[in-house]
């Protein structure tokens, strides 16, 4: 079940040959070549990430010094009001930063950006199982980035009932600001990248089940591949749920259907015509698919620093079957916690009890993949290079997030920390601190394989240290405010007496986060610096065992210049077999003993 | 430079738990009131215990595992650590103390606290346990709300049940945003919401409770202190989310019942000449 | 790789000074000011057919600058013969106006921009930010007609009037309660409201003097009501004299307010006969209530549906007279006039008073009507009619058919 190693099968047939500028547009725009697809998905991924870094630093403009002028925007958009924004632009700032950085940034970027680029080379395939449909997956995401970027053109500037969109007030096209055209673009737009999303999972499920070089067994997999996998499962199962209840919301919306909306509703003085629905349906859907989606968004992201962890700590991954196992069961319990977003919303309270009880589990498997990482790093030798630095952070953060989510895992600390900055902390350690910093060092990883090149290592360590200390600064405190009781999207929190005095609090994380954003330009300009003058590198440059650095840098259509056969599992660091303190998976074991395949 | 990172994520542990540590010691400077909100109910306490339960739970895992993180980043940095590497894949001894010690932790916190929640969501205050004798059966005649809060953009509107004990009938009190009850006495309310979702959050009680249109849910609770205390709406509702701000001032039952007396009275104000004042 | 355009060098530079640009963007807060009444402006520029001219507009905002002071420096206007110090005060208004912030002894600042003008705008014109979300839109105080008082017709509201409205929002619409807000906070909120208000009638005025319509004889675009260069003049001796007649006018209409007396009640008031003779009333031709109110007091009376003279509240017949073209529309469009809306009674039947539901605050409303809208004065009926009006009014919500839901159960059929 080989498939050709060398030959350009697909785009020969298609791409005109010579130059100018069809030849341009079929070789790196719509290409079907798996590793320009990721590096599309990439790249725009990375310019949403800085519109929704703008977006977050509106919030926290808003939350330090609350009515006062806001940069740019205040003179460009409020200059009648002195450049004080309105309450329902703060519901845009919110909800379109929430959507941007997940469903724009968070999702694609593992999936999109490197599950494309790393899947075939990892197991030693020429491309995606079906390159046509992985180009469309990309495609798809223009009509959503279209889409959602028209919403911020329409009153009041973009959606405004959260990323969330809880009816009735998303579905009442009266009940906000945000909730008219520009919420069912935001729907459409959503949809359209559920689509992507789709066809992406169909497609990396595919590969990795079928194309696998010969050797590449399960079980000899590289984690981030074990991460990629099982977050496909995960989309495959849950985003069908999505798409359907955005669908319902949609004819709630325009087709006056009454699917999440009760009788006798009065919004903005006008009475509902529909009715007969429960708003609870929503959350139960939305829900079904979000709490998976989150695992989505960590679980590549832990495949890749288990990667970059074993690389640098020039050691075995401890543990690396339990490894799988856990991924797979964070997946697996993941599909069950749902509820958990849903203790205090009127839900039938025993089953309070039942998604508790799940959600508590879950810590296991998360717990001991930090042991497992722990165990890595243990007995190692550990260079601190600057992906190995940003892997290490996610350790360290992760701690932080998954330990805040019992907190919250607890039923009845749940009825006072939901809703508040408790929560906010959590998501945004295991997202930011988290993921995010897992991409970063994903991206100094596989930039040298992707470009070529490597990136500047002085910039990027200062890149890391900013980001390190300011995001801790920002995100660090919300455990606190949470614990106060403070309340998510509020314009204006201090005119409570309960909050008044967290003000100063909130200073000191905008300027930080202010900091934050500030730090990613040394990040942006070492990516496009690096491109045209960084040093160039061969192969494997970080001197790593799996099979994406044993071809070319960057490897050319085809992918490798010869039949990958895979003898032994990945993270054969350290081992006696060999003088090298590493030991590809392609490389022949030597004569003098029995080829055993490598056993993890 | 490695010693310089493995002390970067010492920090982490240190100064992670030492924020708390600060937050939560009373009067210390400059976080004075970054802790919870003080508690005026009953039985708030359970919440609090649960949470700093949890708290010193995850907190000596934190220390350990951060402390863990910056032992072996120290001592294995690949620029002064000579020794060769652990060729190891694993442990299947530590796999499994691993697995268990977590597991049977996090299932005792769940069963631990699932009483609380029943306490809080499921067991409603009953006049009499009816005619079987015993709490928590249909026949129990459940004790009628005081007052029912609507909660619609942007405001909480009430209604007291008037001497008829009934809310929805013509005697009721109306008012909006003033919430009064009496004090040590179990208080039931009805929560209804007309127009999106609310949440009626009661910080000084550990309450909170979703506002779902077309639902009628009933939430109890009973003050231990009077005072002055914020409501709070909990579930984004539009443009006004951060205006739905009301006040929950618990007094003594006579206070009470003077104050519901007076608004009965000014609402059912039949005359006025101008030589008045109004409020 | 391809050629570039610039060297390293230079792209730094390019990227520096494009940061320090966007910088200076952001950093200087845009200078606020009183938005010009475009809506009453553009209403007697139709009706007049004459334009105001360029010069005069300017010369509006200085008049009223020098009178008013701007929205971050306000004063209290000098009037001949009133004591403004009855209606506000210098401190209240300044701790109303202005940006949001904390002076150093702890006060606020900006209380309007906080709480109140992204709904009824920096210039108390009903139409800030979130004016054009909301149903009904918030008010517009620059013609000095307040829908929810005790007073006359035609009257201004008093003090109490204003307070109770901030104490208890107007239910059903988007205005809260602010009921929560210390007390001399929204003592300073009614004194910057009343101030607002004043100064959009001069401004009223003004518009109406330079478009040739008042005493002054103003011909043309050009001529300006007031200009330092003339002061030695007697015709500047006569408008100042003329400003000044307006302001004392508006001023003493203020401190004139008075609620009105509510008589007692009759002896009967209160039972099942009272409510009768109220219902009587009610359908019958004396009240006629069922005209708006509807057959069935769902506030979807015969007036509704007409076309031809739809119902509408004062404001929105100002901004949108009648046969107005293509390009009438796109001019008030431009200049940010709120989309038109008709005019709904009130459905009686849910129990949602937005003025109060006192029985003297739905006297009042019965008696004085709603200013501003078509709501008339009930002047023909005596006190005791009123009173039997209001107790059937009072009694709809309670009726069966006002709660379809908590009826479902019973499905006996109802007579009404």
């Amino acid at each position: 079940m080989m498939s050709s190693t060398t030959t350009d099968s697909q785009d020969h047939a298609t791409t005109p040959s010579g130059g100018g500028v069809g030849y341009f547009i079929g070789k790196y725009v719509f290409s079907r070549d798996h590793k320009i697809i990721g590096i599309q998905f990439l790249f725009s991924t990375l310019l949403w990430f800085l519109i929704g870094g703008l977006l977050a630093l509106g919030i926290r403009w808003q939350l330090a010094w609350p009515w006062s002028n806001m940069p740019v925007i205040g003179n460009l958009l409020f200059s009648a009001e002195g450049g004080q924004i309105s309450p329902e632009f703060y519901t845009m700032l919110f909800t379109m930063h929430a959507t941007v950085m997940i469903f724009f940034v968070i999702i694609p970027i593992l999936a999109g950006a490197f599950g494309n680029f790393l899947i075939p080379l990892m197991i030693g395939a020429d491309d995606m199982a079906f390159p046509t449909l992985n180009m469309l997956s990309y495609w798809f995401m223009w009509p959503a980035f279209i889409l959602i970027g028209m919403s911020f053109f329409t009153p009041p500037y973009g959606a405004g009932a959260g990323w969330t969109s809880y009816p009735p007030l998303s579905a009442v096209l009266g009940a906000a600001p945000g909730s008219e055209s520009a919420q069912t673009l935001w729907l459409l737009g959503v949809t359209c990248v559920g689509i992507s999303s789709m066809m992406g999972s169909v497609n990396y499920l595919t590969t990795i089940l079928q194309m696998r070089a010969p050797g590449m067994t399960m079980f000899r997999l590289p984690l981030t591949i074990w991460g990629m996998f099982i977050t496909a499962i995960l989309q495959a199962f849950a985003l069908p749920v999505l798409t359907a209840a955005g669908f319902m919301q949609l004819t709630d919306r325009m087709l006056g259907t009454g699917f999440f909306l009760p009788e006798g509703l009065i919004v903005n003085n006008s009475a509902m015509a529909s009715g007969g629905g429960q708003p609870l349906l929503w959350q139960h859907l939305f829900w079904f698919y979000s709490h998976p989606a989150v695992y989505i968004m960590i679980l590549p992201a832990m495949g890749m620093v288990s990667d970059i962890i074993a690389t640098f700590s020039r050691k075995p991954i401890f543990g690396y079957k339990p490894m799988v196992y856990s991924i797979s069961g964070i997946a697996g319990l993941g599909f069950i916690v749902w509820g958990h977003h849903m203790f205090v919303s009127g839900m039938n309270p025993v089953l309070g009890m039942t998604f508790m009880t799940a959600t508590m589990m879950i810590a296991l498997p998360s717990a001991v993949k930090v042991f497992n990482w722990l165990g890595t790093i243990w007995g190692g030798k550990v260079q601190f290079v600057t992906p190995m630095l940003f892997a290490i952070s996610f350790v360290s953060m992760f701690i932080v997030g998954g330990l805040s989510g019992i907190f919250m895992a607890a039923t009845p600390t749940d009825i006072f920390i939901h809703d508040t900055y408790f929560i906010v902390a959590h998501f945004h350690y295991v997202l930011f601190s988290g993921t995010a910093m897992a991409v970063f060092g994903a991206i100094y990883f596989w930039y040298p394989k992707m470009f070529g090149r490597l990136m500047n290592e002085t910039a990027g360590k200062l890149h890391f240290f900013l980001t390190f200390i300011f995001m801790n600064g920002t995100f660090y405190p919300m455990h606190i405010l949470g614990v106060v009781g403070f309340p998510r999207r509020l314009a204006d929190p201090y005119h409570y007496e309960t909050f008044a005095q967290l003000q100063p609090m909130n200073q000191f994380m905008s300027i930080c986060a202010i900091g934050m954003v500030a730090s990613q330009i040394i990040f942006a300009i070492n990516i496009f610096y690096s491109m045209f003058r960084g040093p160039r590198v061969g192969r494997n440059p970080w001197k790593s065992n799996t099979l994406e650095w044993t071809a070319p840098s960057p490897p050319g259509h085809g992918n490798f210049d010869f039949q990958p056969i895979v003898y032994r599992g990945p993270y054969e660091y350290g081992s006696p077999e060999v003088d090298t303190d590493y030991y590809p998976q392609t490389q022949p074991p030597p004569e003098a003993e029995s080829s055993g395949d490598g056993e993890t | 430079m490695g010693r310089f990172w493995s002390l970067l994520f010492l920090l982490v542990p240190i100064l992670g738990a030492g924020l708390f540590v600060v937050a939560a010691l009373p009067n210390s400077a400059p976080l004075y009131d970054h802790w919870f909100p003080e508690d005026v109910s009953r039985d708030g306490f359970i919440i609090d215990n649960l949470f700093n339960f949890i708290l010193y739970l995850t907190g000596v895992i934190f220390i350990a595992t951060g402390f863990l993180l910056f032992w072996f980043l120290w001592k294995y940095d690949a620029a002064k650590n000579t020794e060769p590497v652990k060729f190891i894949h694993g442990s299947h001894t530590l796999e499994i103390i691993w697995s268990i010690l977590p597991a049977v932790t996090l299932l005792f916190i769940a069963i631990y606290q699932m009483d609380a929640w029943a306490a809080a969501k499921m067991r409603r205050p009953v006049i009499s346990a009816g005619a079987d004798g015993v709490e928590g059966t249909s026949d129990d005649q459940l004790k009628p709300p005081l007052v029912e809060i609507t909660g619609r953009q942007f405001e909480w509107r009430l209604r007291y049940a008037g001497a008829d004990q009934k809310i929805g009938t013509p005697d009721d009190v109306h008012g909006v945003n003033e919430l009064h009850i009496p004090v040590d006495e179990d208080i039931v309310v009805t929560l209804k919401g007309e127009d999106v979702l609310h949440s009626f959050f009661l910080p000084n009680l550990r309450l909170k409770q979703d506002i779902v249109p077309g639902m009628k849910q009933f939430i109890w609770f009973r003050a231990t202190r009077t005072g002055a205390y914020d409501i709070v709406c909990a579930e984004l509702c539009g443009w006004g989310h951060y205006k739905m701000r009301g006040r929950l001032v618990i007094e003594s039952r006579e206070d009470f019942d003077r104050w519901l007396q007076a608004e009965r009275d000014e609402q059912n104000r039949v005359q006025y000449s101008p030589s008045e004042t109004d409020e | 790789m391809s050629k570039m355009f610039f060297s390293w060098n230079q792209r730094s530079v390019l990227l520096l000074v494009a940061l320090v640009a966007g910088m200076s963007l952001g950093c200087s807060p845009p200078v606020v000011e009183f938005r010009p009444a475009a809506g009453y402006k553009l209403a007697r520029e139709a009706e007049l057919e004459v334009q105001l001219g360029a010069k005069q507009e300017e010369n509006i905002a200085t008049i009223l600058d020098s009178l008013f002071g701007t929205p971050d420096k306000p004063h209290v206007p000098q009037v001949a013969e009133v004591d403004m110090g009855q209606l506000m005060n210098q401190t209240a208004i300044e701790m109303a106006a202005g940006a949001v912030a904390v002076d150093e002894d702890g006060r606020p600042h900006g209380l309007y921009r906080q709480h109140c003008a992204h709904c009824h705008g920096i210039t108390g014109d009903g139409m800030g930010p979130t004016a054009e979300f909301l149903n009904p839109y918030p008010r517009d105080y620059r013609m000095g007609k307040f829908k929810f008082k005790s007073t006359t017709t035609n009257a201004r509201p008093t003090d109490d009037d204003l307070h109770r409205l901030l104490k208890h929002g107007v239910p059903g619409t988007a205005m809260p309660s602010f009921r929560v807000l210390p007390q001399g906070q929204k003592d300073s909120l009614v004194q910057y409201v009343i101030y607002l208000s004043m100064r959009g009638e001069l401004e009223r005025l003004l518009i109406g003097e330079l478009l040739g319509a008042g005493e002054l004889g103003i011909e043309g675009p050009e001529e300006v009501l007031l200009t330092l260069a003339d002061k030695n003049t007697a015709e500047f001796q006569e408008r100042s004299a003329w400003v000044q007649e307006k302001m004392t006018s508006i001023a003493s209409s203020w401190l004139q307010a008075q609620s009105e007396e509510v008589p007692p009640p009759p002896e009967n008031w209160g039972s099942a006969e009272s409510r009768q003779l109220g219902r009587d009333l009610f359908y019958g031709t004396r009240g006629g209530c069922v005209k708006c109110h509807g057959n069935i007091a769902l506030g979807d009376g015969d007036n509704t549906f007409d076309l031809k003279t739809p119902l509408v509240d004062d404001w929105t017949k100002e901004n949108w007279p009648k046969k107005l073209g293509e390009a009438g529309l796109l001019e008030r469009e431009a200049v940010g006039i709120l989309a038109e809306r008709p005019l709904r009674p009130r459905n009686l039947r849910q129990g949602v008073y937005r003025g109060g539901r006192r029985p003297v605050d739905i006297y009042w409303r019965i008696r004085y009507g709603i200013s501003g809208t078509p709501m008339p004065a009930a002047k023909e009926l005596k006190s005791d009619e009123i009173w039997y009006l209001l107790d059937y009014v009072r009694s709809l919500p309670y009726e069966s058919i006002s709660q379809p839901h908590e009826q479902l159960r019973n499905l006996k059929r109802e007579r009404l």
